[in-house]
């Protein structure tokens, strides 16, 4: 396959998996869009928003499509870690010897969903750093592999809501994206109404093969060191202490994006790049992605929150501040 | 680069300028500032040169960096910039290459928009950039006329100026000749000397303009002494102004003739009473002119001639006043020898102004050659004969001025002497005249030896020197010319 191919095909799936899963949500196209390109990016999404906006079908339809195990966490203040990652019981074997058995949990999946994620204790929400990061699991002291493709797609409430807990620092920034899904407009819940409440199950359009194609595809993608730079200026330019920091970053930022972060950026700025049907990676494609890929990875100050100053806020600022232009 | 030119340009002009403009302001009114002003602009101008073009340089874009450019300029999506890097690779994979190639139908669908930079603050950095260049082709345009010379330099009349100084001394000496004032001769050749000095470069300046003040004034006091501190009002009409204009240009014939004129138009009653009081006045400082002369009588006749005029007795005033007309030539001696003296300082003082910092040459020249007042009309215009004013009243010194041994000024010509002609009759001149060395005494000996007889002449005639006396020194001084042409060894 050649690359006008390989780039064809890229797209045809994606729009066309667009296109499957909006006949069962209506609207929400960013979140969908991006759900796709964090799946096919192994990347993970964080999507936050209020209950019955189709967050769980949007997840459920995504592993229909690609034929994904799913697996489905509800994450609750007694939740504990083992119930997540399973555990080793006491079992007879054939010989009729007594052995510990590891039965694993739900996160091993292909698609996992993390309903309410901040609901669940910071305990038992730690119990997802090492299987985000690593797709592996370590159950007393043995690790277990996650049958790839690993993607978790958590949902949260907003943080204002009750009982919820804020995710730590390093649990967000695993996450490749934070999506803030919002009410459906007028137009759109006109469409909803009649949406049914419960869908037939739809049959799998495409293989994991196609997957991982998609994912090779992806990191073909070349991307010119100038901008590779760009992201460079503009990772320093979160960091309020950075010489390069913007006014903006030093009045509002307590703590700039991660290193990870910025890799987070380049990979779905690929994504976005082929998806425009581009053959390299230009600077708008980083722009469009910076929102979703960085906002949840600012921390802001208290002089931000209490001015009700959004990180979506700052990275526009931000973004207007650093130059595409290299230095010299 | 222009624009990071023009950007640094800016940066230090729109501070610069006004600054600049102050300092040049400063500069037209203070001697400092002009002096420091040119110290500044050697300064400031390379720093300026050096920024821009540091800033210039520094400014160079790498070809990404303009590449990149140019995507932003034509919507490109970077993919001319990533083209141009990936042109260094030795092999290009799939997308790189489909990259290159869609960049390649790009630009050859459209024209291609080459990025262009409008610095900013364009017309201010302008602006302020005309501002200083024409306050500086304003100052420079019109300098400020130099105020300071170096008061130790060895000063050196320019050629025309010395030509013309030559000119005027040389004139100078032969009216102050005719004239037989020695006063005045001593002033004539102490110009004459200076100026050879001046032409020879080997006086400094502070020496030379001492020197020349010194004799500008000099001959200032001397003229107003000689004009009895009267001065002619020159610029009347009618009868009197031609009078008063012959007086003062020492005009014998036409102040006799004018003087007639004015006494018949006195006596017919057609004179003005206006007119009648200039010539009051007129006739007043005559008086002071006559009183100046050691002339008593002739004072107080032209004194009882203008308490006169006005009278009932028109007749009787014109009938004085006609009778006055002998005076003239003595009255006439002392305003030529008042017109020297101002010929002489005006000589001093257009000498002074040629070796001032901003000499205007053109018109020292002009002032050199332009003979004003009696100076220029008594030149060689000999005089009656037996009618000097040196005349005295008993008729001593008659016959000086016909004498060949008159003192002859001193001309451009002249190398000098050891004795100047300063009028010192010192040792020196004792011991050229009186010692038995075998040679005459030279022509500047027997010219002092003239100058302070007559010196002698004068005072006797003011009554200065008791009158016992003026037998012995008289037949002192013969005795000296009595030597005849030999002038003999002798011991005193």
């Amino acid at each position: 396959m050649d690359t006008d191919q390989e780039v064809a095909e890229f797209q045809r799936v994606f729009s066309t998996a667009v296109e499957q899963i909006h006949r069962s949500i209506i609207g929400q196209s960013e979140a969908i869009e991006f759900a796709l390109i964090g799946l096919i990016a192994g990347g993970h999404v964080l999507l936050e928003g209020a209950p019955g906006l189709g967050k769980t079908r949007l997840v459920k339809t995504l592993s229909r499509l690609f034929n994904l195990q799913f697996s489905r966490i509800q994450f609750t203040p007694d939740l504990m870690p083992a119930d997540i990652l399973g555990t080793n019981i006491l079992s007879q074997n054939e010989k009729g010897e007594r052995v510990f058995v590891f039965q694993g949990g739900p996160i091993f999946g292909n698609i996992v969903l993390a309903d309410e994620v901040n609901r669940g204790t910071p305990k038992t929400q730690s119990a997802l750093l090492e299987a985000m990061e690593e797709h592996t699991v370590t159950i007393q002291g043995k690790r277990y592999q996650l049958p790839p493709p690993f993607f978790v797609m958590a949902t949260q409430n907003p943080i204002e809501m009750e009982g919820v807990y804020p995710l730590p620092e390093a649990q967000l920034d695993r996450f490749m994206f934070k999506i803030e899904v919002q009410p459906p407009p007028a137009s759109d819940m006109r469409a909803i109404i009649d949406v049914p409440v419960s869908l037939p199950e739809e049959k799998p359009l495409f293989r994991l093969d196609d997957l991982a194609a998609l994912q090779r595809t992806l990191a073909r993608v070349p991307v010119a060191s100038h901008l590779k730079d760009y992201v460079v200026r503009l990772y320093r330019a979160t960091h309020p202490t950075s010489p390069e920091a913007p006014n903006i970053t030093r009045q509002y930022i307590r703590y700039g994006t991660s290193p990870r972060g910025a890799q987070a950026l380049m990979l779905a700025a690929k994504a976005w790049a082929l998806l425009s049907g581009r053959f390299n990676v230009a600077a708008q494609d980083i722009q469009r992605v910076a929102v979703p890929v960085l906002r949840h990875r600012l921390i802001r100050n208290f002089e931000a929150e209490a001015a009700n100053i959004t990180t979506a806020d700052i990275l526009g600022e931000l973004m207007r501040a650093v130059s595409e232009l290299p230095a010299k | 680069m222009g624009s990071a030119a023009v950007a640094e340009l800016r940066r230090w002009l729109i501070p610069g300028a006004p600054l600049a403009l102050l300092f040049l302001g400063g500069a037209l009114l203070s001697p400092w500032v002009r002096y420091f002003a040119v110290y500044m602009g050697l300064v400031a101008a390379p720093l300026l040169l050096g920024a821009v073009l540091t800033a210039t340089v520094r400014s160079r874009h790498s070809r990404g960096y303009l590449a990149k450019w140019i995507d932003l300029e034509n919507q490109l999506e970077d993919r001319l910039a990533s083209a141009v890097e990936w042109d260094a690779l030795p092999q290009l994979d799939g997308f790189q290459q489909r990259c290159v190639e869609t960049l390649a139908t790009e630009l050859a669908s459209r024209r291609l928009e080459l990025p262009r930079t409008r610095p900013r603050n364009l017309l201010f950095t302008l602006t302020a950039a005309m501002v200083l260049t024409a306050a500086l082709a304003f100052s420079l345009g019109r300098r400020a006329p130099e105020r300071e010379a170096d008061a130790t330099e060895k000063v050196k009349l320019a050629a025309p100026v010395a030509a013309g100084a030559g000119e005027a001394v040389k004139a100078l000496g032969e009216q102050v000749a005719s004239l037989e004032d020695v006063q005045l001769a001593q002033l004539a050749s102490d110009l004459s000397v200076l100026v050879q000095k001046l032409d020879a470069g080997s006086l400094d300046r502070e020496r030379s303009l001492a020197e020349l003040e010194r004799l500008r004034r000099e001959a200032t006091q001397l003229g107003a002494t000689r004009a009895g501190g009267a001065s002619l009002d020159t610029s009347g009409s009618g009868a009197l102004g031609p009078l008063a204009r012959a007086l003062a240009s020492g005009d014998l014939k036409s102040a006799e003739a004018a003087l007639d004129r004015v006494s018949g138009q006195l006596a017919a009653g057609s004179l003005a009473d206006e007119e009648v009081a200039r010539l009051r006045t007129l006739v007043g400082a005559l008086a002071s002119v006559a009183e100046s002369a050691s002339a008593p009588d002739g004072a107080a006749l032209l004194r009882k001639v203008a308490d006169k005029l006005g009278d009932a007795d028109p007749a009787a005033s014109a009938q004085q006043l006609a009778a006055a007309k002998g005076l003239l030539p003595s009255l006439m001696k002392h305003l030529s020898a008042a017109g020297a003296a101002e010929r002489a300082a005006q000589v001093s003082a257009a000498l002074e102004r040629s070796l001032g910092p901003d000499a205007p040459e053109r018109e020292v020249v002009a002032s050199l050659k332009a003979p004003h007042g009696p100076a220029a009309a008594g030149a060689g215009q000999p005089l009656p004969s037996g009618q000097t004013s040196l005349l005295g009243q008993n008729g001593a010194g008659d016959g000086v001025v016909a004498e060949p041994r008159s003192a002859p000024p001193h001309t451009p010509s002249d190398q000098g002497s050891e004795l100047r002609p300063a009028g010192v009759w010192n040792g020196r001149v004792l011991r050229e005249l009186f010692t038995d060395s075998g040679s005459a005494p030279s022509d500047e000996v027997r010219r002092l030896l003239v100058e302070h007889e007559r010196v002698a002449e004068q005072r006797f005639e003011r009554d200065e020197i008791p009158g016992q006396y003026t037998d012995a020194v008289r037949a002192y001084f013969a005795g000296l010319h009595a030597r005849g042409g030999s002038w003999t060894p002798t011991r005193k």
